[in-house]
Parts: structure tokens; sequence; C-alpha cells
């Protein structure tokens, strides 16, 4: 009698592992890129010791100036990579496995109903990181200076607006790939990934090889970082082509993205994937 | 006036209509039936604009009709926020109705009251048992004030006396202009009580005008 129910507990014990790796096997992307992740935060600390070992001070340099400064500008922009990027698709998550996907298919201007799903995520992160800064000015000395001048305002303020129009973009991008594949969603992980790795978050990006400096340069939140920071560190903002790159890459990625997302519905309506989890 | 013509649709190589055709006229209410797995669910997703066709044509006459004044009653009476109120769930989706005739807010509610769920209103909807929870589904297809509506089974947890309620509510509220219509899947005709019915079967990938 004890050994039938050693062994059908061990039958019960094979069934849901069998049951979670074939499922896990299902989605083989978020598989590999949950292991690659590894390799790419050893990379992150790398970079982070390569830069507080620099010996060379420069004037220039804001991460040798204001450490502080650089990584909680950092930090909040890591945050709001991943707000972001995650707000539609846990949507979706959640209506379809709720089994509601369905009815909020029906609901009348889609697009409207998507993009003011941004404004309260988008209302905790900023409560959120103002509460940051706070609390790193008022207990923690934060060394800040602005520059309040009309042209640092205007340029900040655009330059705000675009790196949401880009997160949104790559948000929609990473929806489609929930609504079409269900679940394992590589775009918001290399997403938060490559802006924690290449954008200058952590670490500046001048300790990173030539060839990947030309990664960092491509990803508009490079720029955006930089600007806050300088912003904050009370220098001048130009109109320069940092700025342009990232007002334009960062309105295309946001055209391409809603339609990507648009696009990935009419396909689900077309193989009825849309509706199954 | 609603024309589906000659069209085909398949999932996974699964074929559920193949070449198949059907007039919809408004102020006539269809009856809607088959077997199993035969796609009366999927013709309706067609119609709301939930599925796309293979092959064919769907046309709507836009003068008379458009998606915004279709309704999709579904069976699943649990496509709700849980956490939510009744009244907050009410309000969500009624603020979400963009069909300019859409009823009064006093109307829905008044529906609420007929269907006898006035007093779960500020309840959690995940209080609700599953015939309350088709009320307030129903409730939810009927505010958009539709021209068509489709009920998907949509009386599958309702008692008989709910059901005349319904039809109460309906004739009170929505069947108030003559180009009124509805289609309805059911696997009990009976429980259909309209004038002007007409009856569909789909059958082996064709839908079939039946007497």
């Amino acid at each position: 009698m004890e050994k039938f129910i050693v062994k059908s507990n061990f039958d019960y014990i094979k069934a849901v592992l069998k049951k979670d790796f074939i499922l896990s096997t299902k989605y083989k992307l978020q598989l590999t890129i949950s292991y690659l992740s590894v390799l790419i935060y050893i990379f992150t600390i790398f970079n982070f010791s390569k830069a507080v070992s620099l010996a060379e001070a420069n004037e220039a340099n804001l991460f040798l100036n204001n450490p502080f400064l650089f990584l909680i500008s950092g930090y909040m922009i890591i945050d709001i990579t991943i707000t972001i990027l995650n707000i539609i698709t846990s949507q979706i998550n959640f209506y379809q496995t709720s089994g509601m996907f369905e009815e909020m298919m029906l609901i009348d201007n889609q697009k409207l109903f998507y993009i003011s799903s941004f404004i309260f995520p988008f209302i905790l992160w900023f409560i959120r990181n103002l509460f940051y800064l706070i609390v790193s000015i008022y207990f923690f000395n934060l060394d800040m200076v602005i520059l309040l001048n009309s042209k640092n305002i205007i340029i900040l303020t655009i330059s705000f607006i675009s790196i949401i129009l880009f997160l949104f973009g790559i948000s929609f991008l990473a929806a489609s790939f929930t609504i079409v594949f269900k679940r394992g969603n590589p775009i918001i992980i290399l997403g938060s990934l490559f802006t924690t790795i290449f954008s200058g978050a952590i670490y500046p990006i001048n300790v990173l090889t030539p060839n990947l400096q030309l990664i960092s340069n491509l990803i508009p939140t490079t720029h955006f970082l930089n600007q806050i920071r300088l912003f904050l560190s009370g220098h001048a903002l130009e109109l320069d082509n940092a700025f342009f790159y990232l007002l334009i890459s960062s309105i295309f990625l946001f055209i391409i993205g809603l339609n990507v997302f648009f696009y990935s519905i009419i396909y689900s309506k077309k193989t009825g994937k849309a509706y199954t989890y | 006036m609603i024309l589906l013509k000659n069209i085909s649709k398949s999932f996974s190589g699964k074929v559920i209509f193949d070449d198949a055709s059907l007039q919809i006229n408004l102020g006539e209410n269809y009856i809607l039936t088959g077997p199993n797995g035969s796609g009366k669910t999927t013709l309706l997703m067609i119609i709301k604009n939930l599925y796309l066709i293979d092959k064919g044509s769907f046309l709507i006459d836009s003068n008379l009709l458009d998606q915004s004044s279709i309704s999709y009653i579904s069976k699943k009476n649990r496509s709700f926020f849980m956490r939510l109120s009744v009244r907050q769930n009410i309000e969500f989706f009624y603020n979400l109705c963009t069909n300019k005739n859409k009823l009064k807010i006093s109307e829905v509610y008044s529906m609420i009251k007929k269907f006898d769920l006035f007093h779960y209103l500020d309840e959690e909807f995940m209080a609700l048992s599953s015939g309350q929870a088709q009320k307030i589904s129903i409730i939810r297809g009927l505010m958009k004030n539709p021209t068509l509506t489709l009920f998907d089974e949509s009386f599958s947890s309702l008692d008989a006396s709910s059901i005349e309620v319904f039809k109460q509510i309906y004739d009170d509220h929505i069947n108030k202009h003559f180009s009124n219509s509805t289609i309805w899947v059911t696997h009990n005709r009976s429980e259909i009580d309209f004038k002007n019915k007409k009856y569909l079967k789909i059958f082996n990938g064709k839908i079939h005008s039946e007497e």
C-alpha cells in the first residue's frame, strides 16, 4: 500500500514536471533569452566597475563628476522603460487569461482605448520618480543644478515627449508579440536589457568598445539620458544632431509600433488566435 | 442590410465555411441552428468583425448600419472586471460606447432594475451568480441601442422568468424601430418568441434557409 502511494505521488510529480517542461519548450525564445540575460547582467556589472575604476577625472564626464545623479537618472530611465514596455502587454495578457479579450475587441475606438491605457501607469511612474528625486535631494544631498531658461525647457519637453513616443512604439511591438504568440515576450526583455547595457543608464557609454558605442548611439534613450543629465547638471541644452535623431527616430518607431500592433490584431482575427490563450 | 457572398473561412486547415452566402435584412429576426462546431459562433463573430473571412465578400449597407450599431452578446458571462463593482463595470463599458444612439444611463439602470439586480450595483462583480452575470452581459450589449443584436446562446444561464423579463426589456428599450433585427444562436428554438422570424441552419460549411 505504502509503495503504491509513493509511486502514485511520483507519477503525480512527474506529470506536473512533464507539463511544465513541454510548455517551456513551446516558448524556446523566452527560455534562451532568460539564460542569455545572465551574460548581459555580468557584462553590466563589469562595465560599471570599469567606469568606477577610471582614474582620469574628466570635467565633461557626468559619471565621475556626480555618480549619484548619474545613477539616479539612469535608474529612472530603466524604470520608465520597464513600466511603459509592460503596459499594453500586461493588459492584453490579463484580458486573454480572464477571457475578456473578445469583449475588449468589441470596444469602439480601439486606438484611443489602448493609447489612453498608458496614462495611469505613466502618472504612477511620474509620482514615484518625483518621490525618488525629493528623497534623494532632501535626505541624501543629491547635488543638482538646473538651468531654467525657455530654450532648455522647450528642448527637454520635446525630448521627453519623444522618448515617451519611442517607448510607446516598443510597447506596441511587444503587445503585438503577445497577441500573436501569447506568452514569452523577448521584446520586453530585450528592450529592458538594451536600455540597461547600451543606453548609459548604469555607466557611461565611453567604457564600451567603439563597436558597441555605435549600438548605443542608435538607441534614442542614450540621447535622452544625456540631455536629462546635462539639464540636471546645470548645462545648456543644444538643438544638435542627437536631439533631432531622438525626435525623428522616436516618431518613426511610434508609428511602426502602432501599425504593427493593429496589423497583429488583423492577423489574429484572420487566424482566430486572438481569443484563445 | 448585410450581405455575405461566397465566403470561406477555415481555422488551422479545418473548413468552417466553404463558399457560403447569406443576406440579413433589417427588421427581421433570424434563428441560427446547427450541430456543435458547425460555425454558428464563427458566423456571428464574422458579422461583428471579430473574425475576418478568408475569401468572398462581406458587405454592410453603411447608410443603415455600421459596426458601432451591432451588438454581440456572447455566452461568456465572466467577461467583466471581477474586482470592480457592477456599477463600475456598467459605467466603464457605457462610457466607452461611441454609438450616438446609445441609451441614456438612466435607461440602463432601469433595465438593471427590471432584471432585479439594482441592489447588486455596488457589489463586486465576482459576487454575482452565472445567471446574474449573464443578465449584466445582456444589458451591456443592449446599452448601445443596437440596430442589429447578435445573441450567442445568451440565455444559457437564464431561467424562464428572466427570459420573459428580457423580452419585456427588449421591447421597452430597443425594439422601437422597424429596422431592429436580431440573430440568435440557440439550441432551443422555443425560447425565441419574436415576430418576423426566419430560420437558418449551418451545415457542411453552408448556410441554409429553413421554414
